[in-house]
């Protein structure tokens, strides 16, 4: 499902990526663990395409497609999602009319009728409760007056839910080593040190 | 002999020619006097701060070069010396050509060419006078406060005093419950000089929408002109205006303002409010064209408690230029200010704005806070902004800013990541910008018609945008694409 092939990637022409090869099949879960500074970031953006990052050399196959050729919409469009660690805020912009652009874009890449905003409204009104959010969230900006709590988006209970199939460890620029879930184990009782020499 | 003598003797010679005859001896004087102090103060040149970005003296030889209004008109005849009405359906202009238009309900006031005139009857408690009808009433307080307000230095806005047409007088007296809508309008190649004080008695609130209109014919609210196209966008005349607004003791007044000028016009509008005690004005200025557009926005707090917002919004685009200098001066206690102004500018346009909040001295417990951001859309527009503080006492909380970037790309690209395409995406963003600064006035046409040409203005400012975003990540994406031999 997703190929990845001595990829390097630089920003500000440092380089930071130096060589990644990864194969991820469809059904599994990976787990990219590695110290602060190693590239995990610099690794999901270029795949999501970050313009602030520039490719040097390598290859990624997506679906049978080259995700470099592509749009950072496209690629989402394709469902490469990714999760921000520190949401941008857009202030003026408010939730409904970001989930409206972003809800029709996606049915458009499908061929389907983009939804009016009445349409809209009453399909969040719908599936608001599934997600126990309060309907004036709507009206508030995207990702804007969040207090520190909502801010967080990776915890450490997240592994409570998603249980990883393959770990991988990066580590200056590079997958130092690769392996089931108890490699996860391991780096949290010996740290990475013993993997990164 | 400086660069100005030839201007100021052009000035000079041409006030020479009016004739003061019928008006009395007050206004007679009010305009000798301003001329007066256009001449002690000289005309604006670069070599002025407020001035130095913005090519005024190129302006002024275009605009001393055309031919003055007749000025001053003579009096209204004996039967409408004391209302400035015209029959719905027709108005005459000073040089008698007639333009037919449709008028729908509303309160509303025309200046066409510098000639105010309402359309139809005004409510009870609002009155539209020439300020030349005052000959026997000299003591009423609005000509004492124009025979006696001196603080008034911008010489071009002291022109306008010295030249206007037939400056007029909108007295409110009473808490209405409408808009009025004061529509301008100008002819082709036309010099024209509009000067309108507006006074707020005390207690009174009013919403007053000033629309500069030159860009086009189609807002349909008041006035819809249907024999002439005058009002189309190569439209190349030039207006200087002065609007004062006096509130007094506990008036409420909100305030609108478009320009919405045409593309080869010039503007140098000034518009001055004096608040008196416990007084709230809610100012709204939006700019969405004009080839050369300065506007002045001269705030006086002139009594304890009085209370300013002002929010202010403008682009440019093309080769355009629009200059805002806001001025906030606290010189009593208890005041409150709050004024943000956000702007825009793509194409090769060009922005000023710049901001200054006055403390006087020995005031006490005031507030203020002026907030300038601006977004450069293109790589050859400018963007020029200057927040300045005067404290000259102790008791005071003041705040002020000023921000210039582009559209942030890791906005940009956060968007872009759930599927929105990179226009989308920027719409989203400057329609972000825009949003909370432009509130409705609850004249429903208007306020579509305001709508509208954000609408279009966000339509003109993303084709106009330099695409550097995009054109990065094409030539990456190119880049890649040489190098991707995917086994």
């Amino acid at each position: 499902m997703l190929q990845i092939r001595d990829l390097a990637v630089s920003v500000d022409d440092k380089t930071i990526l130096k060589g990644i090869n990864l194969t991820v099949n469809a059904g599994e879960v990976h787990a990219i663990m590695g110290p602060n500074g190693s590239g995990k970031s610099v690794l999901t953006r270029t795949l999501s395409g970050d313009p602030q990052y520039r490719v040097e050399r390598g290859q990624v196959l997506f679906k049978q497609r080259n995700l470099l050729e592509l749009e950072p919409e496209e690629r989402a469009r394709l469902g490469v999602f990714l999760g921000f660690q520190y949401p941008v805020s857009i202030p003026g912009v408010s939730n409904v009319q970001f989930l409206k652009a972003a809800l029709n874009a996606q049915r458009e890449a499908c061929g389907e009728e983009p939804l009016d905003a009445m349409q809209l409204l009453e399909k969040v009104r719908e599936l608001l409760p599934l997600v126990d959010l309060n309907p004036a969230f709507l009206q508030r900006a995207v990702n804007d007056g969040f207090s520190g709590g909502e801010i967080i988006t990776h915890y450490q209970r997240l592994l409570n839910y998603v249980k990883p199939d393959v770990v991988h460890i990066l580590a200056r620029g590079k997958i130092v080593a690769s392996g089931g879930p108890e490699l996860a184990l391991e780096v949290e009782q010996k740290g990475y040190q013993h993997l990164a020499a | 002999m400086t660069t100005q003598t030839p201007k100021l003797d052009i000035i000079q010679a041409r006030f020479q020619q009016l004739d003061f005859s019928d008006l009395p001896d007050w206004l007679a004087g009010v305009r000798t006097r301003a001329l007066t102090a256009v001449m002690n103060r000289g005309l604006p040149d670069h070599a002025w701060e407020s001035w130095r970005h913005t090519p005024i003296q190129s302006w002024l030889e275009d605009i001393l070069a055309r031919p003055l209004p007749q000025s001053p008109l003579q009096p209204q005849k004996e039967a409408e010396t004391n209302s400035l009405s015209s029959t719905a359906g027709e108005i005459t202009t000073a040089d008698e050509a007639p333009i037919q238009q449709t008028l729908l309900p509303g309160c509303h006031i025309r200046c066409c060419n510098g000639v105010f005139s309402a359309s139809g009857d005004l409510p009870n408690g609002v009155e539209l006078l020439p300020q030349a009808a005052f000959k026997g009433d000299e003591n009423a307080p609005a000509i004492v406060w124009l025979q006696t307000q001196t603080r008034q230095v911008d010489p071009l806005a002291n022109l306008v005093t010295a030249f206007s047409s037939e400056p007029a007088l909108l007295r409110i007296s009473t808490e209405l419950h409408q808009p009025i809508h004061i529509w301008y309008r100008a002819e082709q190649e036309r010099l024209t000089l509009p000067a309108l004080l507006m006074w707020l008695e005390e207690n009174t609130n009013a919403t007053v929408i000033e629309h500069f209109a030159g860009a086009d014919n189609n807002y349909t609210s008041g006035i819809n002109y249907t024999s002439d196209n005058n009002c189309a966008s190569h439209n190349n005349y030039a207006c200087l205006n002065r609007s004062d607004i006096v509130l007094n003791r506990n008036a409420r007044l909100n305030y609108y303002r478009l320009n919405n000028d045409a593309d080869r016009s010039r503007h140098i509008g000034y518009l001055g409010i004096e608040q008196h005690s416990d007084s709230q004005c809610d100012v709204q200025v939006l700019t969405t064209g004009g080839g050369a557009v300065r506007n002045t926005l001269n705030i006086e707090q002139t009594g304890n408690g009085a209370g300013s917002r002002v929010k202010g919004c403008a682009w440019v685009t093309g080769k355009h230029h629009c200059d805002y200098q806001l001025i906030l001066r606290h010189l009593c206690d208890r005041g409150q200010s709050d004024a943000q102004l956000h702007s825009l500018a793509a194409g090769s346009g060009t922005m000023v704005s710049n901001g200054l909040i006055h403390i006087a001295r020995e005031t006490r417990d005031n507030a203020a806070e002026f907030q300038s951001r601006n977004l450069l859309l293109s790589e050859q527009a400018q963007i020029h902004t200057k927040p300045e503080l005067e404290i000259y006492a102790d008791d005071v909380q003041c705040s002020h800013g000023a921000s210039i970037g582009q559209l942030d790309e890791q906005a940009l690209f956060y968007l872009r990541s759930r599927g929105i395409d990179l226009r989308e995406a920027r719409h989203l963003l400057l329609h972000g910008f825009l949003k909370n600064i432009w509130h409705h006035s609850g004249d429903s046409a208007f306020d579509d018609y305001c709508r509208q040409l954000l609408a279009d203005g966000l339509q003109t400012l993303e084709s106009e945008a330099s695409p550097s975003v995009k054109n990065a990540r094409e030539s990456a994406a190119d880049e890649t694409t040489e190098r991707s031999t995917f086994e």
